[in-house]
């Protein structure tokens, strides 16, 4: 496709760009303008999304497999008289993942709670214990059976990985669980706690954002919740519609990204081509310039 | 079949344990060809002017000093003999104790002298909160130096380093979880645009293409890239001879146990298609 | 106001870092830009509070600990053995690290209990054993002699120095074997994992254990030899293309899940961290 044509409105938009930036710079970094937009284009989609999904529209959420087992795993348990583990990850409560997890969390401890099924939680941070002897209790509160709240049952063993991690293998031992839940932030603990879990016979459920460890959980688990599957979890268990919207935005922007990314390839592609065609020292072409804008709008 | 099938792991084990320990006691060494982010990761510090100082991030632990110790072992040595100043820092509370130990090894071979050839200045909680108050302001960050609980000021190294990383002319991290390179990277390699390298464990190793040559201008991946990167230093280093034979020897036991991994699942693969084709009949 | 409170402060804090991180720059030209010295304050400020947060935990977890172990043992909990092995434990290389770190500062008869004397070679032949409280380019500052005085060595009189750490010790013998084995587990759990999972199942599940098979060889020295080359140029295209596009893919998902919960933490829409 010839671009030459519009290399002049191409000027006009940089120069405009420029004079934009001039104005800004004394109230934001220019450099990181883009970042801001970005952010702003985002959290736009996302109250708008959550505002349709409050009105009552429907946002359908495509089934998550693993979310479906998850009763399935807390009924076995139930019916074989062992309690549940779930396990909330291995980071701090900083960590978006910890905190999805809690939310998670809470939905178990109300599911476990209806059935009477012991629930433990082994944790590896003592802030991350008070989070979750509160998700544990709330889920108890909203099953309507705060008796079946057990303090000792949320456990903090280590801050140490490995410490931690012989901790949980100990308990899958000792206490054979029936399911085994891992939700949250994982490191190189993950493979262990899985082979010991698959080890004693229970059903096992994971789901983490983190990419390195997925092959792992994927490897050794029944069930496998992977990447943003992990944040889209509390929306398809609640259906709450803050959540569902938050979903949604997630998406839209994914599909944005995607032009864009595909115009980006196509700009880099003719840049290139227009580059080898040209002689050395020139100025770039129509398509070198509309590049470049690209590069200086997305980064 | 079926036994084969329902087999017990120990017997996995087994196998797993053996081959090691026989090949581990062999120590036949043999050479690798080097890729192109080990060789960018040794290029990027060769081009250093001599007295440039780098911030050398010990962000890993005793679990992964198996692939972490022979790069960052290797590491120091290139830097120490291209004559280049070091700063230790570490986001990982295990690590100080090792760093101290190789500066205290390597650093009278090649004439270095504490606090103005190199400074450690050892561990700060915070993970990637640390990360950013080293990036943004170092002599804030610590208040004393690791080796001989000194004041800073008394460092003649750290007069050259300003806030906003000014006088660094690299960060060198070598990682193996979190907080590490990705943390590096967001908090500092972009916000100060500073040049970063890396050595990592082999799970992290592929996010890290992802960031090459961008973000990051080299990077060593496992006990591989620790290998071939022993090579190219280890030509002109006496003194890592040693440690390369090792690690060569260490690839060779690699060598056989992921072909005995693969055998595994080949052998997986035939006793359950055996399984099927049985029960159909 | 139990929960106003708390969502006060994450939404002030939130917005004071991220305002800090859009802020101008005071020299818009220079290579890295300089942050304006306000935010540049408030931002180190908010983030020596994180860090003070960060390591308070690490007291908050030493505290739980003994509260949780210490009602155990006094119940009579059949693991109550180990759980005092554990506090002891604790307490013991707390206490020794404590030592090791704060040596110039100890009374005498805790210095002479607790931390290892070094020791120092002296170029004519003799040692002396102490405390290194000082250094500088030109001698030593060691606290030695039957009442631990301050005495300046200099630095040509030292042949050289071994220095025993107690602490050190702990973590060479203990420590680090302890994390290495928990660590090289997963050399034999990978190798039982992958007799177990990677069946050709189906169509994902025979991509994936070929892409791990062509991984493993190319990676090694003997599977590349074999394949003539073809492992390590399969492994490089894998990892260089296939590998890293998904990744960068997974990263952008779950960088945007994570956006959208930061946005409405800090925003302070979202309490469910918070308790009822």
């Amino acid at each position: 496709m010839d671009l030459s044509a519009g290399a002049t409105w191409i000027g006009a938009a940089t120069l405009w760009l420029n004079e934009r930036a001039l104005a800004l710079s004394p109230w934001i970094a220019v450099n990181k303008l883009p970042t801001l937009v970005a952010i702003a284009g985002f959290g736009a989609i996302m109250f708008a999304s959550q505002r349709r999904a409050r009105r009552g529209e429907a946002i359908e959420i495509r089934r998550i497999n693993g979310l479906d087992a998850l009763d399935e795993a807390i009924g076995r348990a139930t019916e074989m008289g062992r309690p549940v583990l779930y396990v909330p990850g291995t980071d701090e409560i900083k960590e978006i993942q910890t905190i999805y997890s809690m939310m998670i969390l809470r939905h178990v401890a109300r599911k476990a709670a209806e059935f009477g099924t012991p629930l433990i939680v082994p944790v590896k941070n003592s802030v991350v214990l008070a989070f979750a002897e509160e998700a544990v209790k709330q889920g108890c509160a909203d099953a309507g059976r705060p008796d079946t709240f057990i303090p000792d049952n949320v456990r903090y063993l280590s801050d140490e990985q490995f410490a931690y991690c012989a901790g949980i293998a100990g308990i899958m031992n000792r206490e054979r669980p029936a399911a085994n839940i891992m939700m949250g932030m994982f490191f190189a603990e993950s493979l262990i706690l899985a082979e010991t879990g698959f080890g004693t016979g229970a059903i096992q459920l994971a789901g983490t954002a983190r990419y390195e460890q997925l092959p792992f959980f994927v490897a050794a688990c029944d069930y496998t919740i992977m990447g943003e599957e992990y944040f889209a979890v509390t929306a398809y268990l609640t259906r709450e519609p803050g959540l569902v919207g938050t979903i949604r935005a997630s998406d839209v922007t994914k599909v944005a990204a995607m032009v864009l990314f595909v115009l980006g390839v196509w700009l880099a592609t003719a840049a290139v081509n227009e580059a080898a065609g040209t002689a050395a020292g020139r100025a770039p072409g129509a398509a070198g310039e509309l590049f470049a804008l690209y590069q200086r709008l997305f980064g | 079949m079926k036994n084969l099938a329902a087999i017990d792991r120990r017997w996995i084990f087994l196998a797993m344990g053996t081959l090691v320990v026989v090949l581990y006691a062999l120590k036949i060494p043999g050479t690798l060809p080097v890729n192109e982010y080990v060789q960018s990761y040794y290029d990027t510090i060769e081009a250093l002017p001599e007295g440039s100082i780098v911030m050398l991030a010990a962000d890993f632990d005793p679990a992964s000093a198996a692939e972490i110790e022979p790069m960052y072992v290797a590491t120091i040595h290139h830097l120490l003999r291209r004559n280049l100043r070091v700063i230790n820092v570490s986001t990982w509370p295990a690590a100080p104790p090792y760093t101290q130990k190789y500066f205290d090894e390597i650093a009278p071979q090649y004439g270095k002298v504490y606090g103005v050839d190199w400074v450690e200045l050892g561990y700060t909680p915070g993970d990637d909160v640390a990360m950013g108050l080293i990036g943004q302001s170092l002599k804030s960050t610590f208040s004393t130096d690791d080796r001989n609980h000194a004041p800073l000021a008394q460092l003649p190294l750290l007069a050259e380093v300003s806030d906003s990383f000014r006088g660094i002319a690299l960060l060198v991290s070598s990682s193996a979880g979190y907080p590490g390179i990705l943390e590096w990277i967001a908090q500092v390699g972009g916000r100060y645009q500073v040049p970063i390298l890396t050595g990592t464990t082999a799970v992290q190793t592929t996010a890290l293409y992802a960031y090459y040559p961008n973000q990051l201008k080299g990077f060593l991946g496992a006990i591989t890239g620790a290998t071939q990167y022993l090579q190219l230093v280890g030509r002109d280093t006496p003194a890592l001879h040693a440690l390369l034979a090792e690690n060569q020897a260490r690839m060779l036991v690699q060598s056989w146990s992921h072909l005995l991994i693969i055998g595994l699942i080949v052998l997986g693969n035939v006793v359950y298609f055996l399984g099927k084709r049985g029960a159909r009949a | 106001m139990k929960r106003e409170i708390p969502i006060l402060l994450t939404v002030i804090c939130g917005l004071l870092i991220t305002i800090s991180f859009f802020a101008p720059s005071s020299n818009p030209g220079a290579v890295p830009p300089v942050e304006p010295p306000v935010w540049q304050a408030v931002n180190a400020e908010l983030l020596e509070w994180a860090k003070i947060l960060f390591a308070v935990a690490f007291l908050l977890g030493i505290a739980n600990l003994f509260r949780i172990n210490l009602k155990q043992i006094a119940a009579g909990h059949e693991d109550r053995v180990y759980k005092a092995v554990l506090l002891v434990t604790m307490s013991g290389f707390l206490v020794v690290g404590l030592a090791d770190t704060h040596a110039r500062d100890l009374p005498r008869p805790l210095l002479a209990a607790l931390v290892p004397a070094r020791t120092l070679v002296l170029s004519d032949g003799g040692t002396l054993d102490g405390y290194v409280i000082a250094r500088s380019q030109t001698d030593v500052t060691l606290r030695t002699g039957p009442g631990l005085e301050p005495t300046v060595i200099p630095l040509e009189r030292i042949a050289s120095e071994t220095a025993p750490s107690l602490k050190l010790w702990i973590y060479d013998k203990l420590f680090i074997p302890l994390q290495a084995t928990m660590f090289s587990l997963l050399a034999f759990y990978v190798a039982s994992a992958a007799f177990r999972a990677f069946r050709a199942r189906s169509l994902e599940a025979t991509l994936l254990l070929a892409a791990g098979c062509v991984v493993m060889l190319g990676q090694v020295p003997i599977g590349n030899e074999a394949t003539g080359g073809l492992a390590g140029r399969a492994l490089a295209f894998l990892m260089t293309y296939v590998s890293t596009a998904g990744i960068r893919a997974i990263i952008i998902g779950a960088t945007l899940g994570g956006l959208a919960t930061g946005l409405r933490i800090v925003l302070g829409i979202e309490r469910s961290y918070l308790s009822e």
